[in-house]
């Protein structure tokens, strides 16, 4: 009965899973490679993997997540710190590559795994018992003559192929479209398509970063060796400045941005941070905090991949905003029916503490002064009693241990 | 965050399944009664072999919010007019469990499945079958989700 609810639980998204893959006992290795290429918080494949001084690796964003609740490597529990973590651009690689192949192999290995059940049924008194060397003999030459023509044109998942778009920049794409349409010397000379001004080929997107002010071709009559001094020198200095002028243009240095003492910081000037990349500042002080603390997350998680696999600002925003929103619809229920189911359950209880409290003027004030509700108060009361100090438990907060 | 939270819980339920389908890998005596959603699944436990539970089964609700995994779950037994709780010096009359591998000691690198069997050794090595101390005063006062209890972990030998 309930499992076809598990199922359709499952079903409802892609799941991948090391477990895609058959045993080892049928393909050697394959699904130890998919877990070892994965995060151990969040079982994906890593993004952006970082190492701890531990050696210990992980998703940037997930190990940042863990730091924040207790600062350790959650696999060993040995010390840990954001600004001890190094990035892994091998393992990057590594994931990159599995991500392009993974499809591609599972494919093959079904593929294979089929034709051994089709040839083992037909051929069943077989020499070939051994369930093992058969098997991989099977996939190695399923392996070796689809490598050369299948690898390329293989189908990628929407998700890779998305990554694919965010690691070219625009200027790739519009070189690309150059190339492609006329083969064209980048030594020549071609037209802006903003300001009809004449562009050495291979400086045009410089050109068109830099609003159309540098890269103007000398024209035909700067071959004297003077305009041409002049113009190596222009083109040095402006290469450099035009570096910066791109950088603040996008507005994504390489510079991780700095953790915020929040409790110093008055809620306009959170909101001012906030807006400083184009965040909402709705919300009360609590969320706004919250908000930029996963931002800084996000965005130096995102400085931890290598440049060309970085995700844009738009698109962190983007991922930003999906987890306010699942955040918020997930987070309200649970609280609420917790408070007002241990209200109901344990009224009974209240209302003889408040019949014992009652004469006596001292102990109201007592748990009144502790403020926050019947929770709280009982549970210093609680503490005080003899028979709770050698009990192996005690109550709730942690300023009740005080 | 939460989308870590639900693609691994999906994945976790996904592991579960394929473990219980084959009697080769399931873990001996933890069985998944109930995940309609992601945010409360029901285990069966039993004690294999040897101990003080023997032919005894409880069951084990575990709550799920969008923290997790970085935050653990909340574990308790399920009290019910069919199923008790099992006696034991860290479990309350009320389900709930004091293991420090519920609180301080959980990882984001552990699993629901290690949580079950974790509970299950401590039932297993359990050599004496009573309530923990102050059980009474406890239950009267315990919150309905034992994660709000500040529980103090003093005792290493089970």
């Amino acid at each position: 009965m309930w499992k076809t609810d598990v199922k359709e639980l499952l079903d409802s998204t892609d799941v991948q899973d090391p477990t895609d893959f058959p045993p080892s006992s049928t393909a050697p290795g394959l699904r130890a490679l998919d877990s070892a290429l994965r995060c151990n918080i969040c079982q994906e494949l890593y993004e952006a993997p970082v190492v701890l001084t531990c050696g210990h690796c992980f998703c940037s964003l997930c190990a940042r997540n863990q730091i924040s609740v207790k600062p350790a490597c959650p696999s060993c529990w040995k010390e840990a710190a954001i600004s001890s973590f190094r990035i892994n651009p091998a393992m990057e690689e590594a994931v990159t590559a599995w991500k392009d192949a993974r499809r591609f192999v599972l494919g093959m290995v079904n593929e294979a795994l089929k034709a051994q059940a089709t040839a083992s049924e037909s051929l069943r008194p077989s020499k070939r018992r051994k369930p093992n060397s058969h098997s991989v003999g099977v996939i190695s030459s399923f392996a070796s003559p689809q490598r050369k023509s299948g690898r390329s044109d293989t189908p990628s998942t929407p998700k890779e192929r998305r990554n694919l778009d965010v690691g070219t920049s625009d200027d790739d794409i519009e070189q690309d479209v150059f190339s492609g349409s006329e083969p064209l010397a980048s030594n020549s000379n071609i037209e802006c398509p903003v300001c009809a001004k004449s562009v050495p080929m291979a400086r045009i997107n410089d050109h068109l970063d830099s609003n159309c002010k540098h890269y103007l071709s000398s024209g035909k009559t700067a071959s004297s060796s003077k305009s041409g001094q002049k113009d190596a020198w222009s083109k040095l200095l402006d290469g450099k400045k035009s570096g910066k002028e791109k950088e603040k243009a996008d507005a994504e240095p390489d510079t991780p941005l700095p953790k915020a003492s929040y409790t110093v910081l008055k809620d306009r000037q959170i909101r001012d941070l906030l807006a400083a990349h184009d965040l909402s500042t709705v919300g009360d002080r609590a969320q706004l905090i919250a908000r930029h603390e996963r931002w800084v997350a996000l965005y130096n998680a995102n400085l931890d991949r290598s440049p060309a696999l970085r995700k844009r600002s738009a698109e962190l925003r983007v991922e930003l905003r999906r987890w306010e929103e699942d955040r918020r619809g997930s987070r309200k229920e649970p609280l609420k029916t917790d408070i007002a189911e241990y209200r109901r359950a344990n009224k009974a209880e209240f209302d003889k503490l408040v019949q014992l409290a009652r004469p006596k003027s001292d102990r109201p004030s007592e748990s009144s002064s502790r403020g926050e509700g019947d929770d709280r108060g009982e549970s210093s009361r609680r503490l005080k009693g003899p028979a709770v100090a050698s009990g192996d438990a005690i109550m709730v907060d942690s300023d009740a241990e005080g | 965050m939460s989308v870590v939270y639900s693609r691994r819980l999906k994945k976790e339920l996904q592991e579960i399944q394929i473990e219980q389908a084959d009697p080769a890998k399931r873990a001996a005596g933890i069985q998944l009664l109930q995940a309609d959603d992601l945010k409360t699944w029901y285990f069966s436990i039993e004690v294999l072999g040897d101990s003080l539970y023997k032919n005894e089964t409880f069951h084990l609700m575990v709550r799920f919010d969008p923290e997790y995994p970085f935050k653990s779950p909340a574990v308790q037994f399920v009290v019910s007019d069919k199923v008790k709780p099992p006696i034991h010096p860290h479990v309350y009359t009320n389900g709930h469990i004091c293991a420090s591998i519920l609180g301080d000691d959980w990882s984001p690198t552990l699993s629901v499945m290690a949580i079950c069997i974790t509970i299950q050794s401590m039932l297993a090595s359990c050599k004496k079958k009573e309530l923990p101390e102050g059980n009474d005063d406890y239950v009267r006062t315990a919150p309905d989700n034992p994660k709000k209890t500040r529980f103090v972990y003093h005792d290493d030998t089970v």
